[in-house]
């Protein structure tokens, strides 16, 4: 069977009150032409209103005593068995869990035994977080915390309830617990409105894009959220911003060492002593130099603030930013008043506490890795700090191994399977854990022994 | 270390082991007296505890209006049998289960 015959699951999962029956009912309405089965908890106080709806009793089923790895529920296993009989009627899977529920055993389900695996693909956990409360949420139950840690999807709900400042707090706060997952803003205006390919149909590639376009938790901490790189004409440029979430934002504008192949890594280490210096801000209207210093914009003027940027040799020059240059939709205008568009970029982690316990852990080599050997250090570490381990992904490059490999897991179980040829695709491990008070030691250390020599 | 990737799995040790799990099914449904209506689930599970076996398989069987049973043999799938399976059913729906203090 191959993963286009599965059936995808999607599961669904927030506290109480977050809006999930409202997204389900919203999925069930929207016009996807997919005939969708409905495993509810608990009959909430909005109805569901669909042909194949099946209430479950949750039912926690040890396959292991005591462990909570070999934990999952028997009652979909139950419910499933019995919707394999009538596959004909049904496309998709969605489980609605109840607030409470711990999303691990739940997912775990999905990964216990071969044929769950082949029939079943998770397609991806969709949390939603109501954007009002989650801090009183996530600061008192741990199930708010595991149901960010295990999400593949997060929907900030609700979002009208708070203001724009608390929104982008909110979603470093999540972030933070969990570098992979998409995170989804509702509509403002129509809770749980969002775009339904966001949170079905997700599976492998949103996995490809968040490990090749958000890999902030590889990372050390800076003082800047944002490097990028541009090719700039000489002569007057003007940078341009509008509102934002900080009246004054640091910037350094310096020159590329080596021209545009500097890593942004590097360039990003560079910045990093710059961003201590103590400067006083400079009101719009002002000019920049391109220079190894911090500049400190103020930002208080309400409306389109402009600064100046002299531009005194053609080249390729690094921009780094306080805040995503989103969040002030800033733009770098050449002379011709054209925006110049960075040529690379680079986000970065901002500097937060990592007060909920809940954190990711990014490995990557561009070495090949020796099945045998990572196949046994992994077994082993599943072992020891398995419990911890929320939810692991990743792409495997392997010596000998023509093939990407795709691997995902939720505690101790894992599945993994190949996605065809690299083709065109640096070859590259990339593996994310995201856990409870993971060991990040242990785990760095002994995947880099895992290299093929 | 069991191997957990399976990438130098042959296809036909796949299919192997799919085998031998219908027939593990097959020979709890003879032991347990189940109807097409029960779900019976195949696991086998690598246990790194002090003390536990390196490898069990763990047999569970979902019934609607009963309750859950399960079964502990202290072996790989590829070493189960029809008398191991129907032995380990015959002595005890519960049988040799082991705990993680």
């Amino acid at each position: 069977m191959t993963d286009h015959d599965k059936i995808p699951v999607t599961v669904l999962t927030g506290f109480l009150g977050s809006g999930k029956t409202t997204l389900l009912n919203r999925i069930l309405t929207e016009n996807h032409g997919q005939r969708i089965a409905v495993i509810e908890n608990e009959f909430g106080e909005i109805g569901v209103d669909q042909e194949l709806v099946i209430n479950a009793e949750e039912e926690i089923f040890e396959m292991n005593n005591g462990c909570i790895c070999c934990t999952v529920r028997g009652d979909l296993i139950r419910i499933l068995g019995s919707l394999m009989k009538r596959r004909d009627r049904f496309d998709r899977i969605i489980v609605e869990t109840t607030g409470m529920a711990n999303p691990g055993p739940v997912a775990q389900t999905f990964f216990v035994d071969d044929d769950m695996r082949e029939q079943f693909a998770l397609d991806g956990i969709v949390t939603m977080v109501d954007a009002r409360h989650f801090a009183l949420h996530v600061d008192a139950n741990e199930e708010a915390r595991e149901q960010v840690a295990f999400a593949d999807v997060i929907v900030l709900n609700k979002t009208d309830l708070v203001t724009a400042e608390q929104l982008d707090a909110l979603e470093r706060r999540v972030r933070a617990m969990n570098a992979l997952a998409r995170i989804v803003r509702a509509d403002p205006l129509e809770r749980a409105r969002i775009p339904m390919e966001s949170v079905l149909g997700i599976g492998g590639f949103d996995l490809a894009r968040a490990l090749e376009h958000k890999p902030t938790f590889l990372e050390p901490e800076y003082p800047f959220e944002w490097v990028g790189l541009f090719g700039l004409e000489a002569g007057p440029h003007e940078l341009v911003l509008e509102n934002g979430p900080d009246p004054a934002m640091g910037l350094a504008l310096f020159k590329a060492v080596g021209g545009a192949d500097e890593a942004a890594r590097d360039a990003a280490e560079r910045a990093f002593q710059w961003f201590s210096d103590d400067v006083a801000p400079i009101p719009p209207g002002q000019r920049i130099v391109p220079a190894s210093v911090l500049v400190e914009l103020d930002l208080r003027d309400a409306g389109t603030k402009r600064f100046g940027c002299d531009i005194a040799e053609r080249g390729d020059y690094w921009l780094a930013t306080e805040h995503l240059p989103e969040e002030f939709a800033l733009r770098l205008l050449d002379p011709r008043g054209r925006s110049v568009t960075a040529q690379r970029e680079q986000a970065f982690d901002p500097g937060h506490t990592h007060d909920d316990e809940i954190s990711s852990l990014s490995l990557e080599a561009e070495q090949p890795l020796d099945p045998k050997k990572f196949s046994d250090w992994l077994g082993r570490e599943l072992q020891v700090q398995g419990a911890s381990i929320y939810r692991m992904k990743g792409f495997l490059n392997f010596k000998g191994v023509a093939d990407r490999i795709v691997i995902q897991g939720v505690h101790m179980l894992t599945d993994n399977t190949s996605l065809g040829p690299w083709g065109h695709r640096p070859r590259r491990t990339q593996i994310v854990f995201i856990g409870r008070k993971l060991d990040t030691e242990a785990l760095s250390s002994g995947f880099y022994t895992c290299l093929a020599e | 270390m069991p191997d957990l990737l399976r990438l130098d799995r042959e296809p036909g040790q796949d299919r192997q082991r799919a085998a031998l799990r219908d027939a593990v099914r097959e020979w709890t449904g003879q032991a347990l007296g189940l109807d097409d209506t029960a779900t019976v689930v195949v696991t086998e599970l690598a246990c790194g505890e002090p003390g536990c076996p390196p490898l069990e398989v763990v047999i569970a069987v979902f019934a609607p209006h009963s309750p859950r049973r399960q079964c502990h043999i202290h072996c790989g799938l590829t070493e189960l049998d029809e008398t191991r399976v129907r032995g380990a059913w015959e002595r005890n729906p519960s049988c040799g289960e082991h705990t993680h203090d």
